[in-house]
């Protein structure tokens, strides 16, 4: 089918255009394939998009806002067919979000991942760190959306090791073997950007290690590191001087749409996998925004079968940089930031937990 | 203990102990009698002062609330609360006063309306506050300060985070507690015991109608149309329809007739755009969000947007109103059902139900209605444009009874 072809092929190989005619028959059957099995969202969409069938364009799809998975657990698979439930961890009397996967979907998320990994670091299993714990992986029907990303990124790795003990502080001994072993090869570090920042970055000031053939993967957005004022420039800059880390790629993602990953290229820029396409909206018209103009994020992709998260509106910033310029094809944005004062006021963890 | 601020009649932060010690000599001290001269001079010169500041009349709700306190307007609260020969109207005593956080100016309404009354008040102000009530506290303070002694020293504003220990501390004083909702806040502190001596008034979450009689409508000239778009608009978008009185629920009697509807609303959402009212950035994606949940809930047949400032759901029929009520829309989206007449809403009207504006009705039809619901819905039904207009008849209760006591004497 098209889907697995997509995976197989190049991400950033097409043009804009071309991109889209290939998505959005392949959208439109997804869209049909939800409504005629998840009867919430089909009264959405018989009021928002009833004429979704003859879209000419992504923008005329319908979409949901990513908040309603936090009050209503969307299915468009009988119970039996669930395997696992995502969760994105909600403080105190803030929702959260439920993001049911069946089989299907997790292979699909699964082989996304891997389509866009790829492009990070080729298909040759590598030496892992992870920047976590292995205290975060604990119960797995329940999967936050930290374990998610932390075990979907694990299967790239060579006898992954945890950087972090039981009370996330940075494990010496673990790291120094494991460095000793493998640091003279290109090796993956893993891990959410707050805390690679946090919990390997700042420990490191004693520590001069040679992290020169590593290859960081970090996600989660900048909103943690407010305080300390790190943006992506920074981030990489540091990193850079401290520990020769050069190769370094921020992606961006969610738990809404596991696997679908925008992963970063040239000047920072954010690109959508070849399944995937972005688009950026008025936040008072609703309406499809040019490039350069900021906006709310709504992301499209062909991964989620299990649920209807496949064209979601985000609760976040962006803004369209480019389109089929530079060296990847397709859309480029940048991510501006959480929406402020959403009904998620001040809930930093739901973001940072939320958010892969 | 987290730390208390006293905000009047001074800035300060105080102690558990110095705050209690504040309660117990504003517990003691003799009392003005309700409506006595300086009260009345009081609230005069505080009406004055908002209609007549300068920074106080870029805020209509500021404006308001002076109108609503000018003399002629204190004359009529006094009339309301002239007991019967034989029965002496006095002060509660202390009230402690739990405003909400989304609605600026109803401290001051309580308040007021409280020391009108002759009571020692303690305020608790809302976390968040917007400009309004920063600026309304200012003016008060100004204000308490040119006050006798006995007054000013019986009118104290403070703030805390949550903190059952302080709140709890504070109602051991109390004669009277009034919490202005929502349910969370009603429920939370309904927990922290009270003195037995002492009462309590509670506001809770509460939701509203609107309803027009289509034939009156379309018999509107176009002045007439575009006056009542206006008023409609105040009602609707004034707090970003959050407020308990705001419109959620929009009833036309009579023939259906989707073109003159649609009048109505490309009217009111003129209003809103010529206005300038917007929400911000991440009040449209809550909007948002809200709309896409009731969509999922709701047996809606059909979604009309006018403009980005209003979303009219239409409904067949109205047992889908029972979920709402849990969830309401909020910043311009209005759930829109048909009837034949008024009092065929009456099923599906609740306790919860606390406003019902009109346009165009028979006085007899709405009372039918009051009639049929005898106390099961509506605490008010008034005209279009009246839903903020703040009184002392508010959810039931006469509010100037509910501060004051009755002596009975008997010869």
């Amino acid at each position: 089918m098209i889907l697995e072809h997509l995976f197989s092929e190049s991400q950033y190989a097409r043009p804009e255009a071309e991109k889209e005619k290939v998505l959005l028959p392949e959208l439109i059957a997804l869209t049909k394939h939800h409504l005629k099995n998840c009867p919430a969202y089909e009264r959405i969409v018989r009021l928002t998009a009833p004429d979704f069938e003859n879209a000419k364009s992504l923008d005329a799809l319908p979409y949901i806002p990513t908040g309603l998975f936090k009050t209503h657990k969307l299915q468009s698979v009988p119970d039996k067919d669930i395997r696992l439930t995502l969760t994105s961890s909600g403080t105190t009397g803030q929702g959260v979000s439920q993001i049911v996967v069946d089989d299907i979907t997790a292979k699909y998320q699964a082989h996304a991942l891997s389509a866009v990994m790829r492009e990070a670091f080729g298909t040759k299993r590598l030496p892992m760190l992870i920047i976590d714990s292995e205290e975060t992986l604990r119960n797995r029907d329940q999967l936050n959306a930290r374990a998610a990303g932390v075990l979907g990124m694990m299967v790239y790795g060579q006898n992954p090791v945890f950087a972090l003990d039981a009370q996330m502080r940075l494990n010496e001994t673990a790291v120094g073997d494991f460095l000793e072993k493998h640091g003279h090869q290109p090796f993956l570090i893993f891990g959410f950007t707050y805390m690679v920042w946090r919990n390997l970055y700042q420990p490191l000031q004693k520590k001069r290690w040679d992290l020169s053939q590593a290859i960081l993967i970090h996600s989660g957005g900048w909103k943690k590191l407010e305080n300390e004022a790190v943006d992506n420039a920074q981030f990489r800059r540091s990193l850079q001087e401290r520990c020769g880390l050069t190769r370094i790629y921020n992606f961006y993602g969610m738990a809404e749409q596991l696997g679908t990953a925008f992963l970063e290229g040239e000047e920072g820029n954010l690109y959508p996998p070849a399944f995937g396409d972005v688009i950026i909206r008025d936040p008072e018209t609703w309406q499809a925004l040019p490039p350069g103009k900021e906006g709310i994020i709504q992301v499209l992709s062909l991964v989620p079968h299990s649920y209807p998260g496949h064209s979601i509106l985000t609760e976040d910033l962006g803004v369209i940089t480019a389109i089929d310029k530079g060296s990847r094809k397709g859309k480029a944005i940048k991510v501006l930031g959480r929406i402020p004062k959403a009904e998620l006021r001040g809930c930093s963890d739901v973001y940072a937990a939320g958010i892969l | 203990m987290k730390p208390i601020t006293l905000l009047l009649p001074e800035q300060k932060t105080v102690s558990i102990d110095e705050l209690t010690q504040l309660l117990s000599d504003a517990g003691r001290a003799t009392r003005p009698r309700p409506f006595a001269p300086e009260l009345v001079k009081l609230a005069g010169a505080f009406s004055e002062k908002l209609l007549g500041d300068q920074a106080a009349r870029d805020y209509p709700e500021l404006q308001v609330l002076g109108y609503w306190l000018r003399p002629a307007a204190l004359l009529e609260m006094q009339k309301e609360l002239t007991g019967k020969p034989g029965l002496m109207t006095v002060p509660q005593g202390l009230v402690f006063h739990i405003p909400p956080g989304n609605v600026d100016t109803l401290f001051a309404y309580s308040l007021v309306m409280s020391l009108l009354c002759g009571n020692a008040n303690i305020v608790r102000m809302p976390s968040e506050t917007g400009k309004a009530a920063a600026l309304l506290l200012n003016i008060l303070k100004e204000l308490i300060a040119t006050a006798s002694d006995g007054i000013k020293n019986q009118q104290l504003i403070i703030s805390y985070d949550h903190d059952a220990d302080i709140t709890e501390a504070i109602s051991q004083h109390v004669n009277l507690r009034v919490i202005w909702g929502g349910d969370t806040t009603v429920n939370a502190i309904r927990q922290i015991p009270l003195s037995p001596l002492a009462s309590e008034l509670v506001f809770p979450d509460r939701f509203s109608w609107s309803a027009i009689h289509t034939g009156s409508y379309a018999a509107l000239k176009e002045d007439g149309r575009q006056k009542l778009a206006e008023q409609y608009f105040n009602d609707l978008f004034w707090f970003d329809q959050a407020g308990c009185a705001s419109p959620r629920v929009i009833v036309w009697c009579g023939q259906s007739d989707a073109p003159l509807t649609e009048d109505f609303y490309t009217r009111v959402t003129k209003v809103a755009e010529t206005k300038k009212w917007k929400l911000d950035l991440g009040g449209n994606a809550a909007k948002q969000t809200r709309n896409y949940a009731a969509m999922a809930d709701q047996p809606i047949t059909h979604k009309r947007d006018f403009g980005s400032a209003l979303t009219v759901f239409s409904f067949k029929n109205m047992g889908g109103l029972k979920a709402l009520r849990a969830n309401p829309c909020f910043g311009g989206t209005l759930f829109e059902i048909i009837v034949a007449q008024l009092p065929d809403i009456a099923p599906a009207v609740e306790r919860r139900d606390q406003t019902l504006t009109c346009f165009g009705f028979e006085p007899t039809e709405v009372e039918q209605l009051a009639l049929q619901l005898n106390g099961c819905g509506f605490d008010r039904i008034v005209p279009i444009g009246q839903a903020l207009a703040f009184d002392t008849i508010w959810d039931g209760h006469n509010l100037l009874q509910s501060f004051t006591r009755l002596v009975k004497i008997q010869r």
